[in-house]
C-alpha cells in the first residue's frame, strides 16, 4: 500500500470522533432519502400492479339509475374494449356506531368484469337462503369479521340479514372513504360485494345500473369516448363520465404518492444539504489543522493534485461509511413507513424492497455534495506555497471598530473584547458556524411542526368549527317540519338542518364536482369561520382554493349544474372565500338554494348536538330509521383519524425527529470539538498568564454560546419559513392547513439543541482540561 | 553544587527532580535527578542543546507541568504536590513567562494584552508603564499582527512583568529573532531585571547570550552539567550571534 494511503487510514482512525460525526450526519440524510424513496416506490408499484392485475377501469360514470339495456349501445362505441355496469346501494350496517355500508353488485357468473375483486380469505358469494357478500378487508379487520359471520343492514327502508362469504378488496376501493366523510375510517365505512340478484331484491330495483366502468382499446383518445358515453347516459341523472385520475380512491392515492414523492425529495434534500454543509465546514477546519502536514508533503515534492486526491480519499471514506449506514437505516425505516401505509391503503400486497435505484440514489446524493464540499475546502490548498504553509497561519485582521471605540470599549473586560473580536474578525466563519447551528433548529422545527399543524387542523375543524356531535345524511330531502321528529329525540341539545346538493360547478373553463351545502344564515353547529360572533352566511362562500386556483373574485358568477336530481342549472354570484382545511366546499344560504331549486323548505342532512351520554342510544334509534343513509359521529371520525392517518403522521414525525436529533447532536458536538482544537493554544496562554481553567475555557464557551444564541432567531425564522414552503410544496387541493408552531415545539427544539450544546460543551471542557499546558503551548496556531 | 551568592537565601529549591514523557511507545527521560537553587534578584541562563531538558525544567519551575518525583519549593510553596488551582494561583501571583513564539492574544492590542494580566494581578504596575519599560508605549493600540517579531516579544515581556512578578521565566526569547532585534529584547529583560530586581531565568541554546548572566547553568541529557558564576558581565552591545 502506498504510504499516502496508509496515512488516509491512520488519519481516519486518529479522527475517529469527527469521522463518526460526519458519517452519522450523512447516514441520517441518505437513510431518510432511501426510506422515503423506497416507500414512494413501493406505493407506486403496488398501485400499478394492482390496477393492472385487477383490471381497474379507465373511465367511470355514476348515475342515479340507468337501464341495463344501454349496455349494447355503450359496448358498441368504437374504442371501448371492456365495459362493466354495477348496481350500488348505500345503507347502514347494524354495528355499534351505525357504520355506513356500500353494497356493490358483482358481475354475472362467468364474467370477471372490471375493478375485479381480490379475495384474501373465503369465497365469492353463492346463492342460498341468506344472501352472501364479500366484505372489504379494511372493514373486516376493523370490525373483526370472518367468513361465515352473519350481519344485518338497513337498506331501502328495510332490514336485511346477510352472511360474509369472503374478505377482499378491489382497485377502486384501495383508499376507502365513506360518502361525505372527511377522512377515511375503516370502522365507520364498509364495502360489500354481492350477487346482483340479491342486491336487486333488497333495493327493489331490477335491470338498472348506477356505475359504469370501462377500459379503452389501445391508442384511443378518452376524450371522444367520454363524449359518446355522456351522450348516452345524460338522461339518467349523472354528472357525466370522469377519468381514472378523478376517481376518489385513485385521486387520494395519487395525492398521497405525490406527497410521498415530495417528502422523498424535500426532507432528505434539506437533511442532506445540511449534512453536506456540515461536512464542508468540518473539512475546512480539519484541513486548517492539517496545514503543517500539507506543507510538509508539498515540501517533500508531492504535487497539489496528489494531496487533493489524498484528502478526497479521506472524505470519501468518511462519507461511504455514512452511506452504508444510511442504506441499512433507510431499509429499516422505509419498511416501517410502508407498513404504516398498509393501515389505510388496501393493496393486495405492498412489497417493500430497497431497490438498487434507491441505494444508488442514497449513496450518490451523499457522496456528491460531500465531495463538492470537500473540493471547496481543498481549494485553499492549491493557493498555498509550501513555505507559507510551514509558517503558522497568519492571524485574522483584528481592528477596533468605531462602534466599539465610541460606545462600549471601556466597559468591556479584556476577555469580553477577545470574545467579540474573535467572532467578528472572521465574519464568514461566524456566519458559517451560526448557520450550522441554525440548521439544527430548522431540522427540529420542520420535523416537529407537523404534529402542531395537524393538531391545529383537528381543533379548528372538529372543535371550533364543527360543533355537532352527529350528522346524518338522508337518502332524499324531506320537508323542513320533519326535523322536529329528530329534535325531540332524548338527549338532543341543538339541531340544524342542511340541504345538500351534488353539483358540477363551472367558471369560465374550470369545472369541478362537489357538494353544494345550503345552510342556515346563522349557523351554529357547522361554522365556516372562526370569527365570533358568527358571521351570517349572506351568499355563496367558496373554499379559498378556488380563489387561488381558478382566479375567482367576489361578484363573479358561478354556474351550478345539479347532478342526479334532474333540476335545471342556476347561477350564483360569489360572495367570498373561506379556508377549508379538509376538502373543498361551497356554501349558500339554505333559503337561497330552495329558491334556486324552486322547492319548498326541505333538508337532507341534519346536524345534532347531543348529550354525550345519549350518543349510543340515539345512534341505535337512527340505525333503525329507514330514511338514513350515512351517519357521521365526530367522536368516531376523530378516533378513526387517530388510528389511521394519525398513526402514520406520528410514525413519520418520530422518524424525522429522531434523525433531526441525531444530526443536531453530531453537528454541535463535532463543531465544538473542532473549535476546541483550534483554540487550544490561546486557552493555554491564558492559563499560563494565571487565569483559572474555567475562566480561560469560558472564553471558548462564550464564543460558541454567542454563535448558538445568534443561531436561535435565524433557525426559528428559517424553520418557520421552510415549514411553510414544505407545506405549500406538498399542497393538495383537499388540504389547506394553517402553519402553526406551538410553544411545545419550540420548547422541545430548545431542549434538544440546548441538550446537544451542553453535551458538546462538557466534552469540549474535558478535552481542553486533559491537554497539558506544555503540549498546548507547543501546538500550532 | 552550591551557588556563589552564599549571603542570599534560595527562593527556588529543587531536589532530585525526575520527569519522563511518553513519546509514542517510548519513554523519554527529560530530567534525571536535578538539584537546583535559585536566588532572589539573580539572572540565570540555562544553556543546553535541544532536547536536553531545559524547557521541561522551566515548565516545572513555572508551575506549567509537574515532576514525576523529587521536590520543588518556591519559598514555602510545594510545587510538586500542588493542585491545579494552587498552580494557577502561583503563576498568577509570582511568575511571568516569555515564550519563543510570543503567545500574544491576537485579538487584543498590545496594551490590552498587558491589561489582560493587570486585571487579575494583586499589585500590578500600570499597563502603559509596563509598555514604557520595554520602549513600546507608542504602539499600545496596535494588534500583534501589526507589530514586528521583536516588538511582539517586547509586548510579551511587558505583559509578563506588568504583574511585578517575583520570577521571570523566558524560554528562548530571542530564538525567533535576528541579532539586532534579539538584543533589543534582551535589553528589555535586563532593564526589568535591574529596575525591579526580579529573578530572571533565560533558556537558550545560544551560548553568546550567557555573557549577560550572573550564573550559567548547563543542562546536558536531563542533568545539570555545570554551574558557572560570572564575575564580569559582557555589555549587551558586544554580544553577537
Amino acid at each position: 500500500m502506498k504510504t499516502l494511503n496508509l496515512k488516509v487510514i491512520r488519519s481516519l482512525f486518529a479522527m475517529k470522533a469527527q469521522t463518526a460525526g460526519i458519517a452519522l450526519l450523512i447516514a441520517c440524510g441518505s437513510g431518510l432519502l432511501i426510506a422515503a424513496w423506497s416507500s414512494y416506490d413501493a406505493l407506486r408499484s403496488a398501485k400499478e400492479r394492482t390496477y393492472r392485475n385487477l383490471r381497474f377501469g379507465q373511465i367511470f360514470a355514476d348515475m342515479k339509475s340507468a337501464p341495463l339495456s344501454l349496455e349494447s349501445r355503450l359496448r358498441s362505441i368504437p374504442g371501448v374494449a371492456e365495459l362493466d355496469l354495477r348496481l350500488i346501494e348505500d345503507g347502514l350496517v347494524h354495528f355499534p356506531g351505525a357504520p355506513s355500508g356500500r353494497f356493490i353488485s358483482l358481475p354475472e357468473a362467468g364474467s370477471l368484469g372490471l375493478d375485479r375483486l381480490h379475495l384474501s380469505l373465503g369465497d365469492l358469494p353463492v346463492s342460498g337462503s341468506i344472501p352472501q357478500a364479500v366484505v372489504h378487508e379494511g372493514f373486516a379487520m376493523a370490525r373483526g369479521l370472518r367468513p361465515g359471520d352473519l350481519l344485518e343492514t338497513t337498506l331501502g327502508g328495510k332490514r336485511w340479514k346477510f352472511r360474509i362469504s369472503g374478505i377482499g378488496l378491489s382497485p377502486d376501493t384501495v383508499y376507502a372513504i365513506g360518502p361525505g366523510a372527511p377522512l377515511p375510517d375503516d370502522r365507520r365505512f364498509g364495502i360489500f360485494w354481492m350477487r346482483r340478484s340479491d342486491l336487486e331484491k333488497w333495493s327493489g330495483k331490477g335491470h338498472i345500473f348506477r356505475r359504469l366502468s370501462l377500459i379503452l382499446s389501445e391508442g384511443v383518445s378518452p376524450h371522444r369516448i367520454r363524449e359518446e358515453v355522456d351522450r348516452i347516459i345524460s338522461p339518467y341523472g349523472t354528472a357525466g363520465s370522469y377519468l381514472r385520475k378523478d376517481q376518489i380512491s385513485d385521486r387520494l392515492i395519487e395525492n398521497e404518492i405525490t406527497q410521498q414523492k415530495t417528502l422523498a425529495i424535500l426532507f432528505p434534500g434539506i437533511f442532506l444539504s445540511i449534512a453536506a454543509f456540515q461536512t464542508q465546514s468540518a473539512l475546512v477546519r480539519l484541513i486548517g489543522l492539517e496545514r503543517l502536514q500539507i506543507a510538509t508533503l508539498r515540501a517533500l515534492g508531492y504535487e497539489h493534485s496528489k494531496i487533493i486526491t489524498h484528502y478526497l480519499k479521506l472524505v470519501l471514506l468518511m462519507v461511504s461509511g455514512g452511506s452504508v449506514l444510511g442504506v441499512l437505516l433507510g431499509a429499516g425505516v422505509g419498511e416501517l413507513m410502508a407498513g404504516s401505509y398498509r393501515a389505510f391503503f388496501r393493496f393486495p400486497e405492498v412489497s417493500f424492497t430497497t431497490g438498487l435505484s434507491a441505494v444508488a440514489l442514497g449513496i450518490g446524493s451523499s457522496i456528491f455534495p460531500a465531495a463538492l464540499g470537500a473540493a471547496t475546502a481543498l481549494r485553499s490548498i492549491r493557493s498555498l506555497t509550501p513555505a507559507e504553509a510551514l509558517r503558522p497561519a497568519s492571524p485574522p485582521t483584528f481592528k477596533i471598530t468605531r462602534l466599539e471605540r465610541n460606545l462600549f470599549r471601556e466597559r468591556l473586560t479584556m476577555r469580553s473584547r477577545m470574545v467579540l473580536r474573535n467572532l467578528f474578525a472572521r465574519p464568514i466563519r461566524l456566519l458559517w458556524n451560526t448557520l450550522g447551528m441554525a440548521s439544527a433548529w430548522i431540522l427540529l422545527i420542520l420535523s416537529l411542526s407537523w404534529m402542531d399543524i395537524l393538531a391545529n387542523m383537528l381543533d379548528e375543524r372538529f372543535h371550533r368549527l364543527s360543533r355537532e356531535t352527529l350528522s346524518m345524511n338522508l337518502n332524499t330531502p324531506v320537508a323542513e317540519r320533519e326535523s322536529r321528529s329528530w329534535s325531540i329525540l332524548p338527549g338532543v341539545i341543538q339541531w340544524e338542518t342542511q340541504r345538500t346538493l351534488p353539483v358540477r360547478m363551472r367558471f369560465l373553463n374550470h369545472q369541478r364536482n362537489l357538494l353544494l351545502t345550503g345552510a342556515p344564515v346563522f349557523t351554529e353547529l357547522e361554522r365556516y369561520s372562526l370569527a365570533l360572533p358568527t358571521v351570517p352566511l349572506e351568499g355563496l362562500l367558496l373554499s379559498r382554493y378556488f380563489e387561488e386556483a381558478w382566479g375567482i373574485r367576489p361578484g363573479d358568477p358561478m354556474e351550478f349544474e345539479p347532478l342526479g336530481e334532474g333540476s335545471h342549472r342556476f347561477t350564483l354570484p360569489v360572495h367570498g372565500f373561506v379556508q377549508d382545511s379538509l376538502g373543498l366546499a361551497a356554501r349558500v344560504p339554505k333559503g337561497l338554494l330552495h329558491e334556486k331549486l324552486n322547492e319548498s323548505p326541505a333538508f337532507n342532512r341534519i346536524l345534532l348536538r347531543i348529550d354525550p351520554q345519549s350518543e349510543s342510544e340515539i345512534l341505535s334509534t337512527i340505525q333503525l330509521s329507514p330514511s338514513g343513509a350515512g351517519i357521521q359521529s365526530k367522536k368516531a371520525i376523530l378516533e378513526g383519524f387517530q388510528r389511521t392517518l394519525g398513526t402514520l403522521i406520528r410514525v413519520s414525525t418520530l422518524i424525522l425527529v429522531s434523525f433531526a436529533w441525531v444530526m443536531t447532536l453530531s453537528l454541535l458536538v463535532n463543531s465544538m470539538r473542532i473549535s476546541t482544537s483550534e483554540r487550544q493554544r490561546e486557552i493555554a496562554t491564558m492559563r499560563v498568564l494565571g487565569l483559572d481553567f474555567d475562566k480561560a475555557f469560558g472564553l471558548l464557551l462564550s464564543e460558541t454560546g454567542i454563535q448558538w444564541l445568534l443561531a436561535v432567531p435565524i433557525g426559528v425564522v428559517s424553520g418557520n419559513w421552510l415549514t411553510r414552503a414544505a407545506l405549500s410544496a406538498m399542497h393538495a387541493e383537499e388540504y389547506d392547513f394553517t402553519v402553526v408552531i406551538s410553544r411545545k415545539t419550540y420548547g422541545l427544539a430548545l431542549l434538544v439543541v440546548g441538550g446537544s450544546f451542553l453535551v458538546g460543551a462538557l466534552r469540549m471542557r474535558s478535552t481542553s482540561k486533559r491537554i497539558g499546558l506544555p503540549e498546548a503551548l507547543k501546538s500550532e496556531d | 553544587m552550591r551557588p556563589m551568592e552564599n549571603n542570599k537565601t534560595p527562593i527556588f529549591k529543587a531536589r532530585n527532580l525526575n520527569k519522563a514523557y511518553a513519546w509514542g511507545e517510548m519513554t523519554v527521560l527529560a530530567l534525571r535527578g536535578v538539584d537546583l537553587e535559585l536566588y532572589q534578584g539573580e539572572l540565570v541562563v540555562l544553556l543546553g542543546p535541544s532536547g536536553s531538558g531545559k524547557t521541561t525544567l522551566l515548565n516545572i519551575l513555572g508551575g506549567l507541568d509537574a515532576a514525576d518525583s523529587g521536590e520543588v519549593f518556591y519559598r514555602d510553596h510545594d510545587l510538586v504536590h500542588a493542585s491545579d488551582s494552587d498552580l494557577t494561583r502561583f503563576r498568577r501571583e509570582h511568575v511571568g513567562f516569555v515564550f519563543q513564539f510570543y503567545n500574544l492574544i491576537p485579538s487584543l492590542t498590545a496594551l490590552e494584552n498587558v491589561r489582560l494580566v493587570t486585571e487579575i494581578s494583586n499589585c500590578p504596575m500600570k499597563p502603559d508603564a509596563a509598555l514604557r519599560m520595554v520602549g513600546l508605549e507608542h504602539l499600545g493600540d496596535r494588534f500583534p499582527s501589526q507589530l514586528s517579531g521583536g516588538e511582539q516579544q517586547r509586548v510579551s515581556i511587558a505583559r509578563a512583568i506588568s504583574k511585578q512578578p517575583d520570577i521571570l521565566l523566558c524560554d528562548e526569547p530571542t530564538g525567533a529573532l535576528d541579532c539586532e532585534t534579539g538584543r533589543k529584547v534582551l535589553e528589555a529583560i535586563l532593564k526589568v531585571h535591574e529596575e525591579l530586581g526580579t529573578l530572571v531565568v533565560v533558556i537558550t541554546h545560544n551560548a553568546a547570550i550567557s555573557g549577560i548572566a550572573d550564573r550559567v547553568i548547563r543542562i546536558e541529557n536531563g542533568k545539570i552539567g555545570s554551574i558557572a558564576t560570572s564575575t564580569v558581565k559582557i555589555p549587551l552591545q558586544e554580544i553577537r550571534w
